[in-house]
């Protein structure tokens, strides 16, 4: 039955302490008139900017010193040249150089001494200077007009460090400076292990520069921001049987389609390949390589597509699978036909490998929001058995620990979760960001971060603390909710949003002409065709940078705090609210070194990949 | 302590969507869940308190023939004396129904009868189902059925079209709620001041639990008149990811190269909204305003519904 919320949280026999002291009449309703009786306001605006103190700036220059004297990029290439790896791997050298501040307690009065260079945390000491005199105020000037003046100017005086803390300042920044040669050394020990991590992930041919020469139609998805050159991305294939979701998956990640509309998603037909170009670290092809009823007469069923590139021939073509790092294969749950997408499976595992042996087996057990918790632990657990067992039979046992096996639904966050982890598995420089995170976490004593690619909300990276899933959705809410609002506010964001809207998706028109086996022409006219009705998808927000920062407190005591980083890329992390108040300064001041560790990060991955 | 008690009637075609939308606006449910819903047996009543004094009694009156046959018919007396608000649901897909319309001639012809002062909400819902381009042609076609059938009612009905899944359900039933709110402009007015003195661009009150939006005022213009509903829908969405992790949602601070946003909790019942686009404008000045005035509308609020 429904309306069992009767007893709901909105009705309560409960009013609360409510009303003892009504307002004498007339008082409260005299309109602005009387507004300025209530207790005091001040005006926002300081019109004398606050800047940083010059401590900070001085020790800025300091660190930016030290940073072009640091040791040459050096060890990255040596090491990665031992390892025998491709350039690709190299260490990237930023890691080395990121310094943070550490949040220890015994530092407490450095983290005193950030906070007033920092918007929030100035402003904060302000209102609290101010909060004493406002009292005082109100109660002696009656006649006090908004905005008030006096008292903003009381608080500016406050925020002028007094010429006795000069003294402190300059013991501080000698303490600092100690500091950071320490945490420098710490640095470096660890981003050099992070470099032979970086080695190691690097090995599968991921960048392959080879191109597939018989997929000529492209459906380029997201933010169009190309900083790679073709063929220089990885290749992510999706197959599964008919009706499993695939489109789905992918129209809901990175088309913004709203997963109750997948509903009305036509069988996709064709293979479409799509240009996935986001942040520096979202840069990938995907191929939706639709399920094809009964695969021995697929070549019939797609005859007909004359010029396009049938499902059949992609699929029948090994090469394919050598071209891509990673395969997704996608089983849907509340199907009957498991034997046959087990079978599918195997097929595909088995041909992959042979192929690649360094691909990535992605199996999303999809559709998942039919089951329970224990259905979907059972369900991977059964499925694992089975396909480790046909492996064993066909002597390929050791591929079963290259397989992956996820729960996922395009109704919750599982899904975004499950492709981040894909993604993450072809991203060289993972560990690297690992590491630079783990010192932002630590040093600043956050719970968790996340680094988000912002167009898709998928997480690049993560500390290396685990990931737990309600963390992930906050975060991954918290994306959503600055975005939209941002997107009303801004009329840049806006006019993309609007174009967005307008670029609709449609799997079913996506042409696949100019295959390689000929009959191009026809094809390539048909797809210009297409291609002119079609709005190109725009370049979606946060790609400019709107210095975005945002903070949302919970009731348990958690702040999470947002900062935009670099180009489609946000920081997301979770703060006790404890240690956000206390240390807010602290934090800003390392965001902004992990920005500039990031950035340098981007550099070189851009650079080696052009 | 005197309780203002206003009843609500929701009315419809089986199906419509009424006991969705009720479920989704004050028991907390996210569109998806709505798919479990049962059709509602008779009427299903429940209480509301919304801003702390005012209670909506809702009576939700189950869509199926022989339901809305005894309510026009036996029940008349009972279910429509004494009625502040009466909300039809149209089902945008079958919105030419013939005998949901001659019902609604029906409910319109008792409110005319029994509750002369009362006023009607039509909403024109599950609009997503409606292809985009054609949503205008029929919500105008629809509204103005409407008021052909509904001529008979002193006060003439207010048409929306709706869906669940955007925010459209939220600015119709701001609109519901507000009509029973008596002193909106004195709230706005208050507002206003508030908008100036912190040199804001706008200001909105929100009720806390439902967020529906309450009363506005902005110094400056905004070409998107649906924002405040698109908030009400971005935070309400928030609201329940954070209530998954057992955490309550508190205040939202956002700046970035155009403006400033602070969403916090204000009064007892009540969330507040400011948007500056002063870059100058300090944020924890505002908080601090914020702050300091939440008494003041706290008893605002109270004589306001009075
Ligand atoms: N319940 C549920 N349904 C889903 C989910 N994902 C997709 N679907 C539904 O599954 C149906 C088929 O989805 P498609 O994306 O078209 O499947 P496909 O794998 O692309 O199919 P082909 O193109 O024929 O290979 C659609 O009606 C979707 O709404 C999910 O996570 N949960
Ligand atoms: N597409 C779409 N479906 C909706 C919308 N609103 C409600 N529904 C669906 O409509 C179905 C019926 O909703 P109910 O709220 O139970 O209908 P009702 O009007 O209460 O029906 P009775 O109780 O029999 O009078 C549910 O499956 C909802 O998910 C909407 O805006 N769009
Ligand atoms: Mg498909
Ligand atoms: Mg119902």
């Amino acid at each position: 039955m429904p309306g069992s919320y009767d007893d709901g949280l909105l009705y309560s026999d409960d009013y609360g302490p409510y009303g003892e002291s009504v307002p004498a009449e007339g008082e409260a309703f005299s309109g602005p008139g009387s507004f300025v009786r209530t207790p005091l306001l001040l005006s926002p605006r300081m019109h004398t900017p606050v800047g940083a103190p010059s401590v900070l700036q001085e020790w800025q220059n300091n660190s930016n010193a030290r940073k072009s004297s640091a040791p040459a990029p050096h060890n990255g290439h040596g090491r990665a040249a031992s390892y025998g790896t491709h350039a690709g791997a190299e260490m990237p050298p930023a890691a080395t150089q990121a310094m943070y501040l550490n949040a220890a307690p015994e530092h407490g009065a450095m983290s005193r001494l950030a906070e007033p260079a920092l918007g929030m945390g100035a402003a904060q000491m302000l209102a609290a200077a101010a909060a004493p005199n406002a009292a005082a105020a109100s109660a002696h000037s009656p006649g006090l007009t908004a905005p008030a003046p006096s008292p903003a100017a009381a608080g500016l005086g406050f925020l002028q460090p007094p010429a006795m803390q000069q003294q402190q300042q300059q013991q501080l920044q000698q303490q600092q400076q100690q500091q950071l040669q320490q945490l420098h050394g710490d640095a470096m020990s660890v981003a050099s292990s992070a470099a032979e991590n970086a080695a190691a992930a690097g090995t599968g041919s991921l960048l392959a520069p080879r191109t597939v020469s018989n997929v000529g139609r492209v459906q380029v998805a997201g933010a169009r921001n190309e900083l790679f050159a073709a063929g220089k991305k990885p290749n992510i294939m999706m197959t599964g049987l008919p009706r499993s979701g695939k489109t789905s998956i992918l129209s809901v990640l990175f088309q913004k389609v709203s997963p109750h509309e997948t509903l009305f998603l036509d069988s996709s037909d064709k293979v479409v390949k799509h240009e996935i170009e986001n942040s520096a670290f979202c840069q990938f092809q995907l191929w939706d390589v639709p399920g094809v009823n009964g695969s021995s007469n697929a070549a019939n069923a797609f005859s007909h597509t004359g010029a396009s590139l049938s499902v059949h021939s992609v699929v029948s073509n090994d090469s394919v699978f050598s071209d891509c790092a990673a395969v997704i294969f996608v089983i849907d749950v509340t199907s009957e036909e498991t034997d046959e997408a087990l079978q599918r499976l195997h097929h595909t595992i088995t041909r992959a490998v042979a192929t690649n042996p360094n691909v990535f087996i992605e199996v999303f057990i999809h559709k998942a929001d039919a089951l329970t918790e224990e259905q979907k632990v059972q369900c991977q657990r059964e499925l694992q058995g089975r396909i480790d067992e046909e492996l064993e039979e066909v002597g390929l046992p050791g591929v079963s620990a290259r397989i992956r096996y996820r729960a996922t639904s395009i109704f919750d966050h599982s899904v975004y979760e499950a492709f981040s982890q894909v993604v993450q598995n072809l991203i060289p420089e993972t560990h690297t960001l690992e590491s630079m995170l783990d010192f932002l976490v630590n040093n600043c004593g956050m719970e968790k971060a996340f680094l988000f690619d912002v167009v898709s909300k998928l997480y690049v990276a993560t500390d290396s603390t685990p990931v737990h899933p309600e963390d992930f959705e906050l975060c991954s809410d918290m994306i959503e909710v600055i975005i939209d609002v941002s997107c009303i506010y801004d009329s840049g964001l806006q006019d993309a949003a609007r174009a967005s809207g307008n670029a609709q998706w449609s799997g079913a028109d996506a042409e696949n002409a100019g295959t390689g086996s000929g009959g191009g022409g026809n094809g390539s006219s048909s797809a210009a065709a297409a291609d002119s009705n079609r709005a190109p998808p725009p370049p979606v927000n946060f790609g400019y940078q709107t210095h975005s920062s945002a903070t949302i407190r919970l009731s348990n005591n958690m702040v999470l705090y947002l900062k935009e980083v670099s180009n489609y890329l946000a920081l997301c992390c979770i703060v006790r609210s404890d240690v956000f108040d206390a240390a807010l300064g602290l934090i800003e001041y390392n965001v902004g070194v992990f920005k500039e560790g990031l950035q340098r990060v981007i550099q070189y991955r851009v650079d080696s990949n052009r | 302590m005197v309780q203002d008690k206003k009843k609500l009637l929701l009315m419809g075609k089986s199906g419509a969507g009424k006991t969705s939308m009720r479920s989704i606006v004050f028991a907390n449910y996210v569109p998806r869940d709505t798919e479990r819903l049962g059709a509602t047996i008779d009427v299903e009543r429940s209480h509301i308190r919304f801003l702390g004094d005012l209670v909506l009694s809702l009576w939700d009156c189950g869509g199926q023939d022989s339901f809305m046959e005894n309510f026009v018919g036996a029940q008349r007396e009972n279910v429509f004396n004494g009625v502040a608000v009466m909300i039809y649901v149209f089902d945008a897909e079958f919105r030419q129904d013939p005998k949901d319309m001659s019902y609604f001639r029906m409910c319109c012809e008792s409110i005319a009868a029994k509750s002369p002062q009362c006023r009607v909400f039509c909403l024109v819902h599950k609009m997503d189902l409606i292809h985009e381009e054609n949503r205008e042609s029929v919500f105008a076609e629809q509204s103005s059925a409407i008021r052909r059938v509904s001529h008979m009612l002193p006060v003439p009905a207010e048409c929306f079209s709706t869906s669940i899944w955007d925010e459209t359900l939220y600015r119709a039933w701001s609109s519901i709620v507000c009509s029973l709110v008596s002193n909106v402009s004195t709230l706005e007015a208050n507002l206003r001041a508030l908008c100036v003195a912190c040199e804001a661009d706008e200001v909105v009150l929100f009720e806390r639990a439902t967020f529906l939006v309450i009363a506005q005022a902005h110094t400056k213009p905004h070409e998107d008149v649906h924002r405040f509903e698109k908030i009400s829908n971005i935070i309400k969405q928030f609201k329940l990811s954070c209530n998954k992790s057992r955490s309550q949602f508190e205040s939202l601070q956002l700046q970035n190269e155009s403006i400033t946003a602070l969403i916090d909790n204000f009064t007892q019942y009540t969330c507040v909204m400011l948007i500056t686009s002063d870059r100058r404008a300090r944020p924890a000045i505002t908080t601090f305003n914020v702050h300091n005035v939440r008494d003041y509308f706290e008893r605002l609020l109270e004589q306001v519904l009075d």
